[in-house]
């Protein structure tokens, strides 16, 4: 086989495999007096014992063997595979662990995951993305290695099995606040994507159009850009308090100066640029002779717009909104801290006591829901891209 | 054009509506995000529900300056706030009134009275003020029980580092308060800045001597202080202002109820300084959660039926 | 059928066309032509309204088209430009159906009339009425662009330099096969180029603009013998003559030529050739093979030792090919006459350069 071919196809893999065996020198369980104190950092073979760490030490040097190999299916299935059993290892010994070791430790010990799982957590990504690519005409087995260690994890979770790590503990008893805020976090990125896109289209098109309008409308979109978030929160909690105590009734729409309504016009105004500028470009980028022909053939300008620009320029579009819609999720983070809630409520709630599980309690879900989105978004863009445009993968 | 921005304002309305739950239903109890007002905000969702009150949580709400604004504009109708705060609300950080306990609640009910109509009910007998706490072994080995005594130290060169926030060590009635009364001074290598007031923070950074700090702001009633093995300095001297913890009420809403006075006194009343350290130490130390501290302990005093 | 009357366009105080007439007659082609600038483009899109002239009028079948909706004036007139402009997100055969389905027909005669497009650009409909423009050659997009401009059956076509963006060879046969289509359905066409080559082949006449004005309108034929002024003369060129021939059809001047056999023997080839040099050499079917020298004949036993291999397509003619190629290929073989074949490159006959001196001395009267 080729260097070249070679280095491209295995790098990913072998990449992976490395930063898996890059967990060992770290701790992987960190044992604390109390939820504040500092802890002592336990080594994969102290807090799992012998046994589980040799079988995730050979599972680990198994991958690096395979990826090192000529690849084929089979040994991308096994590489799968094996990054998937490493996955579920570390997942259900942490579990039985953190159960043993707060049994035996005093009243208030907590029990968290330390840097070995979140580099092993890396490095299975790393690998399960190399395995996927090289499987990408295998529909069942690529979706077997994709969500099969995920699923066991979270079943995990479900049935209590990692009820003594100490991010659980912080969750239980937070249950109905953390729906709330779940919610909360939900309502306040999906809301000002929502209005960011029925804003910065009409916004884009008219940019589009007309070359007057274009410097002004990108002018704000990219400054406004720059503002660091908790600025802009800030900045608009005087206006709107100033406006709704000239105008009441506007309390009564729950407009006032702190809360959802300076965090929604923040989070709006984040999500205009990108998607002005996919909808100005998507535009754009349109063949003129597309439109021309369109035109003389006899389409009235409406139908120009609806029958080529719009499916033209579609997945450019979308390919903006899921770019928002990322950022959103991440920014509404911030949210909390003007009053408005969302998952950041648990991040400055840790910030507040000290307690890093808090703050990775509120900093985990945002996380996957942004992966999520990113995916669900990923799949609408495919969806809206015509055939005829498609550029493959 | 304008169809689109009217479009938007419909739409940004619409939403708020939606998520402020359209306002008005039932009383929303807000707090600071700081374990104690976790801890007094449970206390009176808990008293309120208990007697029969629509409740909304929105304890957490934000720093200081955003419940004050949330309160003087509707979006929570009750929060716990400190009496001696009074003095950088209503810029009266001079007066020496703040440092009596009962003459600073009667100066900032009056004052927050007039100005935005929000009521301050009786406060809860602990001071939870300003103080410096060091590391139990280091008051054992050198004998620092009171400020004096830590002036002193300091003086005659004893190894000190001081881990603060931006406010603690450059507000007039903080840090540079006690450097004046006590008569020492910190230099700039004997400090550890940090932006944020979180006495959480500094309180673990002195017990682990991170950095070699083996001095922190604290203040009164932080739970975590035995946890952590350490002791607060005594301010014998009274230089600080007398921060007793109260709630907060708007005007409008205690109209309508004027009996909500009559439920939540007494349980604040039953708040001293001790008991207040302990309950914090369950949450911010054992990990509880502050609505299941705050109901065990009202239950077990009768507060609640 | 199209009569522009004193059309201007300003723009600011520049005129881009100014005061231009012209008439085409129904089922004519009117090709427009000139240097960069002078205005035939500009020209072309006020026809169908994609620009609105500044002063002037324009009548189709005598109906000013100032008065009807763009839109509907459009739907009625094919329009076909250099970079096709075709919809990548369509399939090919939705492109084509794309102004049937703006008058709404209904699908089956928009299903037919989609099949006997593509078939009339040559391109059969079962394999590219499914295909996206992105997996077309640029003649196929082309042509596609034709059948597109043809779809609801228009009396009259616009066409912008509609075989510019392909290689030359492609070109040619792009204009063979319009010529072709056009011979059967009789448009009245109105093509932009810059091509005078083009504009000789295609046009029944020819409108040569500069500045925004036309200069002369004529048949080709007159145009190349009698340019009115020094900037259509200049602008024709000086090999007006050899340009002239590429008008004249060899199918006037197929003479029957002297062929043998492959299997014959050399005394019936001597026989077969009688005075002439040279014949031309055919097997069994009279397909045409190669040819034979009368020299060569005298050592040799059979045709079949002295025959001269060709390769056919490079030297024999179609009947429908016109004598400037011809010329051409005396030219490039060094040959005095030239076979012509049939489909199944049977021999017919063949043209001689004699001829083509006759044809020559003709057109100049």
């Amino acid at each position: 086989m080729m260097i070249r071919q070679w280095v491209t196809t295995n790098s990913v893999a072998v990449t992976g495999s490395f930063i898996g065996l890059c967990s060992l020198p770290f701790g992987w369980l960190t044992l604390k007096t109390s939820r504040l104190a500092a802890g002592t950092s336990l080594r994969l073979w102290d807090a799992y014992g012998w046994s589980v760490a040799a079988a995730i030490i050979i599972l680990w040097l198994i991958c690096l063997a395979l990826s090192l190999a000529e690849r084929n299916r089979w040994r991308s299935i096994a590489t799968g595979i094996a990054a998937n059993v490493v996955l579920i290892l570390t997942f259900i010994f942490a579990g039985l662990n953190a159960n043993r070791l707060a049994a035996t430790g005093s009243e208030f010990a907590r029990v968290s995951l330390s840097a070995g799982v979140w580099v092993t957590i890396a490095a299975v990504y790393v690998l399960l993305f190399a395995a996927r690519q090289s499987l990408h005409n295998d529909r069942v087995w690529q979706n077997v290695i994709s969500w099969i260690g995920l699923a066991a994890v979270v079943t995990l979770l479900l049935t209590g099995g990692l009820n003594s790590l100490s991010v659980v503990q912080e969750f239980i008893g937070r249950e109905s606040r953390f729906q709330q805020e779940m919610i909360k976090h939900v309502l306040l990125f999906g809301g000002s994507v929502i209005a960011g896109t029925i804003i910065g289209i009409p916004l884009g098109i008219w940019a589009a159009r007309n070359r007057r309008a274009e410097k002004p409308i990108f002018y704000f979109a990219n400054i406004t850009q720059t503002i660091p978030s908790l600025a802009l929160f800030g900045l608009l909690i005087a206006p709107l308090s100033a406006l709704s105590f000239a105008f009441p009734a506007l309390r009564e729409f729950g407009i006032r100066g702190v809360g959802a309504a300076p965090a929604l016009i923040a989070l709006i105004i984040y999500s205009l640029l990108p998607i002005v500028r996919n909808t100005f470009v998507g535009l754009r980028q349109l063949d003129p002779a597309v439109i021309d022909a369109g035109l003389g053939m006899g389409m009235s300008r409406p139908q120009v717009f609806r029958r080529l620009e719009i499916p033209l320029a579609a997945p450019l579009v979308l390919e903006g909104v899921r770019t928002a819609s990322v950022q959103a999720v991440g920014l509404t983070a911030v949210a909390a801290l003007i009053g408005a809630g969302g998952l950041g409520w648990f991040v400055f709630q840790g910030l507040g006591q000290a307690a890093p599980d808090l703050i990775i309690l509120g900093a985990i879900p945002i996380i996957i829901l942004a992966l999520v989105v990113d995916a669900v978004m990923r799949k609408i863009v495919r969806l809206s891209t015509p055939k005829g445009l498609a550029t493959g993968t | 054009m304008k169809r689109v921005l009217l479009l938007a304002g419909i739409v940004i309305v619409i939403l708020s509506l939606i998520l402020t739950g359209c306002g008005g239903k039932g009383i929303v109890v807000g707090s600071k995000i700081d374990t104690e007002g976790a801890l007094l905000s449970q206390m009176i969702i808990l008293l309120l529900a208990d007697h029969g009150f629509d409740v909304v949580d929105k304890s957490g709400t934000g720093p200081t300056q955003v419940v004050r604004k949330a309160i003087q504009s509707g979006e929570i109708d009750i929060y716990p706030e400190y009496t001696g705060n009074g003095a950088f609300f209503f810029d009266e950080t001079e007066s020496d009134v703040w440092n009596d306990a009962q003459k600073g609640w009667e100066r900032v009910k009056k004052l927050d009275l007039e100005a935005n109509n929000v009521v301050w009910l009786k406060s809860a007998p602990a001071n939870n003020t300003w103080a410096i706490a060091i590391p139990g072994e280091l008051s054992e080995k050198e004998g620092i029980r009171s400020l004096e005594d830590f002036a002193d130290y300091v003086n005659h060169g004893g190894y000190v580092k001081l881990a603060g926030s931006e406010e603690f060590v450059t507000s007039p009635v903080a840090l540079p308060a006690f450097q004046e009364a006590y008569g020492f001074t910190l230099k700039k290598d004997q400090l550890l800045t940090l932006s944020g007031g979180n006495t959480a923070q500094t309180e673990k950074a002195a017990a682990e001597g991170t950095d070699g700090v083996n001095a922190a702001m604290a203040y009164g009633t932080d739970g975590s202080l035995a946890a952590l093995g350490l002791v607060i300095l005594s301010d014998p001297k009274n230089v600080q202002p007398v921060y007793e913890p109260a709630p907060i009420i708007r005007g409008e809403v205690l109209e309508k109820h004027p009996e909500i006075e009559s439920i939540l006194n007494p349980a604040f009343q039953s708040l001293d300084l001790e008991t207040l350290q302990a309950l914090n130490a369950k949450i911010a130390f054992e990990g509880q959660v502050a609505v299941d501290v705050a109901r065990e302990y009202l239950v077990a005093k009768d507060f609640l039926k | 059928m199209i009569k522009l009357e004193q059309v201007t366009k300003k723009y600011g105080e520049t005129a881009a066309v100014n005061g231009f007439s012209l008439e085409v007659n129904e089922g004519e082609v009117c090709v427009l032509i000139g240097p960069s600038g002078c205005g035939k483009t500009t020209t072309l899109r006020m026809i169908n309204r994609l620009i609105e002239p500044t002063s002037g009028r324009i009548l189709v079948n005598g109906r000013d088209t100032g008065q009807a909706k763009p839109e509907q004036l459009r739907r009625s007139i094919g329009y076909a430009i250099q970079s096709v402009g075709l919809f990548p997100h369509l399939t090919v055969a939705a492109n084509i159906a794309t102004v049937p389905e703006l008058l709404h027909w209904d699908k089956s005669r928009i299903a037919r009339r989609v099949e006997e497009l593509l078939t009339l650009v040559g391109l059969p409909p079962a394999e590219y009425a499914a295909k996206y423009p992105n997996q077309l050659s640029g003649g196929e997009a082309q042509r596609i662009g034709v059948a597109r401009a043809l779809a609801a059956d228009p009396p009259i076509l616009l066409m912008d330099e509609p075989f510019g963006a392909v290689d030359p060879l492609t070109r040619e046969r792009l204009q063979t096969q319009f010529a072709a289509i056009q011979q059967e359905l009789k448009k009245t066409v109105i093509l932009v180029t810059h091509d005078l080559d083009e504009a000789i082949r295609l046009a029944d006449r020819i409108a040569i603009m500069a500045a925004g004005k036309l200069v002369q309108y004529d048949t080709p034929e007159t145009i190349l013998s009698r340019p009115a002024n020094k900037f259509v003369h200049d602008f024709v060129g000086t090999d007006r003559a050899l340009k002239r021939l590429s008008r004249i059809n060899v199918e006037r001047f197929i003479r029957p030529a002297a062929s043998v056999a492959l299997s014959a023997s050399a005394r019936e080839a001597k026989t077969a050739i009688g005075g002439k040099r040279s014949a031309w050499v055919v097997d069994e079917g009279g397909q045409l093979l190669g040819w034979i020298d009368k020299a060569s004949l005298s050592e040799a036993t059979s045709v079949r030792q002295a025959v001269v291999a060709l390769d056919t397509k490079d030297i024999a003619l179609m009947r429908c090919a016109t004598l400037r190629e011809a010329l051409s290929r005396m030219l490039g073989q060094g040959l005095k006459s030239i076979p012509v074949v049939d489909e199944n490159s049977r021999l017919i006959g063949e043209v001689t350069l004699g001829d083509v001196e006759a044809a020559t001395a003709e057109a100049e009267e």
